[in-house]
């Protein structure tokens, strides 16, 4: 299982897959192929947080995991699969704006940290963040927006969750290269992040 | 042969002595003082009289005057008046015009899919532009096809795609082929073809409406250079990198390609960087400005490690650089986002040749390592300019100014490109500029 660890942690994709149907033909337990891709995922984590790794291969990771998950799902035979999480997450790109590169990145980044991870998408409207919110219960709630139209949407979700009574439960942050202190106390919110760590980092220290 | 600095040395008192008529005396000494202010910035002399203050914004103007973009993108007429009186009364050194080149009737027509735009494809009414990110280059291999022949892999794949009214396009024949009595039938024959002769109808069209809102553009610029007001930049360019993953592939899979198919990547880089330098150098012979306005994007930190921008973006960035100024042409990169990483690429540049538009970059830092060899441009963040007071803006300024204006090559504009905006912060950071700019 130690060659499927490596295979994805190097990023050696043919390999990867090719050891995945051999193994699998040999009858060899799905549930130690699946902890060995989770092995190198959290390897691809530590090279990408040493700036080893950058987006490329957080992506082409992302690909081979789903890949191999597709691939090892019809052996496992209802084993659950997912294992305990470090907390809830909730992340959106705000109401106005489409971007979604770095709130993907964001997200991808947590989930590597063990972090149970929603994603809304783009162009999410305030009242869907704050009903979301409310029933999902995250412990913190991640704001995208690259546009400086997407400063006042904030602050209305931010504004909405108050109203809500909700503040208190959630830490908000704000994400994108154009946050900085200035808007971050405009909005209301906990904290800003232009690079995924911070988000781990800032997560890890509420536990 | 002339050296580079000679050709710019001529490209400059070309567009000092643009040979219009004037209004006046004082509109022609008013030109040229704000077109010197700016060449004095690039060459990193201390200016005779002050800081340039350099445009940095698309639809500003409209939302300033309350139109709307969608608006100026409609009617022309509309668009001019605004910016005229926009370039007029705001007092900038030199003007930008690419909110009023998008005419909306004319991306309609063409079915245009690599923008969307206000009401159209989700965009609300009150709002920019925005580019709509695909795989337009549709699978890895056809890197080779756009390395072997990039117009035919324009014409015939990439355009089809793009513009749904040129869909005919896909079609068309091989244009090398056209020359001798063997091929000539099997070139010909396709232009018979309904679908084919649809889109050389439909861009025939779009060429007319093009040409008569292109007239009345040309005719403001020609209007404000008489009165006095240079543009900002004569030609574009793009990193090579960019034009692969912004407009040919979307980002995830130019990610992935740079882990499954770099040599390709590389392979098309190397073909579209003497592309790139060809249409810089072309704008700026027919614009007499020499300033080669370029957007970079995935350059900026964050998107690629250290060793993938120095082996993939790089490389032919700096191709594109070194054509441009051997040309006698000035580079003016926008490193939008944050480039704290990349500052010692910056510094290699030759001395006075590029002016560098900054966003999030420590300026101070940049002033300490590329300040030497770059005039800078920005950065006043939009954070301050939304969320802050005029007063706010004042103090950037003056900030601003007395960190990096000593010893000249600065010129103070937004950080980010400005759309919607408070008219008295963007007031108040022209004003500071004049203030605090003086040397």
């Amino acid at each position: 299982m130690e060659k499927i660890t490596t295979a994805m942690a190097d990023m050696l994709e043919d390999e990867l897959m090719a050891l995945t149907d051999k193994y699998l033909a040999e009858g060899k337990d799905p549930k130690a192929i699946l902890d060995a891709y989770q092995a190198g995922m959290t390897e691809v984590g530590k090279r990408y947080e040493a700036g080893e790794y950058f987006v490329s291969e957080l992506i082409l990771a992302g690909e081979m995991m789903t890949a191999g998950s597709d691939k090892i799902k019809p052996f496992l035979k209802g084993a659950s699969e997912a294992g305990p999480t470090k907390g809830r997450v909730l992340i959106a790109t705000v109401e106005g704006d489409i971007h979604d590169i770095g709130k993907n990145i964001a997200g991808t980044i947590m989930e590597l940290a063990g972090y149970e991870v929603r994603n809304l998408g783009e162009d999410v409207k305030t009242t869907k963040i704050v009903e979301e919110v409310k029933n999902y219960k995250p412990k913190l709630v991640g704001l995208s927006g690259l546009l400086t139209l997407a400063y006042d949407p904030m602050k209305a979700v931010v504004d909405q969750l108050r109203e809500a009574g909700l503040r208190d439960q959630v830490k908000v942050l704000l994400g994108g290269s154009q946050i900085d202190d200035h808007i971050l106390k405009y909005v209301g919110a906990d904290v800003f992040a232009n690079d995924a760590m911070t988000n781990v980092n800032y997560l890890n220290s509420l536990a | 042969m002339s050296t580079w600095q000679e050709k710019r040395q001529a490209r400059f008192e070309k567009w000092l002595e643009p040979g219009v008529p004037f209004a006046s005396p004082e509109t022609k000494a008013a030109y040229q003082g704000r077109v010197q202010r700016i060449i004095d910035a690039i060459e990193l002399r201390k200016a005779p009289d002050r800081v340039p203050v350099y445009p940095n914004y698309t639809y500003f103007p409209a939302y300033a005057y309350g139109s709307l973009p969608r608006e100026v993108m409609s009617d022309v007429r509309k668009a001019v008046e605004i910016w005229e009186r926009f370039v007029k009364e705001y007092g900038f050194d030199a003007f930008g015009i690419i909110g009023i080149i998008a005419p909306i009737p004319v991306m309609e027509a063409l079915d245009y899919k690599l923008y969307q735009w206000p009401g159209h494809g989700g965009v609300p009414e009150d709002s920019i532009y925005r580019y709509f990110e695909h795989d337009w280059l549709v699978e890895a291999r056809e890197y080779d096809d756009l390395a072997l022949d990039p117009t035919d892999w324009w014409m015939r794949q990439y355009i089809p795609r793009f513009c749904g009214a040129l869909s005919g396009f896909t079609k068309l024949p091989n244009f090398t082929e056209f020359m001798e009595l063997p091929n000539l039938a099997g070139f010909l024959a396709p232009f018979g073809l309904p679908e084919v002769q649809e889109s050389l109808r439909k861009l025939m069209e779009v060429g007319s409406m093009t040409l008569e809102w292109m007239g009345a553009v040309g005719g403001l610029i020609g209007k404000l250079i008489c009165d006095g007001f240079p543009t900002s930049a004569g030609g574009f360019a793009k990193a090579p990198f960019d034009t692969l993953s912004d407009t040919f592939r979307s980002f995830k899979s130019a990610m992935l390609d740079l882990r499954r198919n770099g040599d390709r990547m590389i392979a098309a880089m190397e073909t579209l960087a003497p592309l790139a330098i060809k249409m810089a150098v072309q704008a700026i012979d027919g614009s007499g400005n020499p300033l080669v306005f370029m957007p970079l994007h995935k350059g900026a930190d964050g998107f690629m490690s250290q060793a993938q921008f120095e082996k993939f973006y790089w490389p032919t960035l700096r191709q594109v650089f070194d054509g441009i100024i051997e040309a006698g042409g000035v580079p003016v990169p926008f490193a939008e986002g944050g480039y704290n990483q990349r500052m010692d690429y910056m510094a290699e540049l030759p001395k006075g040749a590029v002016a560098w538009m900054i966003d999030r970059s420590d300026m101070k830092e940049l002033k300490r390592k590329v300040g030497g060899n770059c005039c800078l441009i920005g950065n006043v963040p939009s954070s301050i300019l939304h969320a802050g007071t005029p007063a706010d803006v004042d103090k950037c300024v003056k900030e601003l100014i007395d960190d990096i204006a000593p010893g000249g090559g600065f010129m103070l504009a937004t950080g980010t490109v400005t759309d919607e905006g408070r008219p008295e912060m963007i007031r108040a950071m022209v004003e500071a500029g004049l203030k605090y700019g003086k040397y």
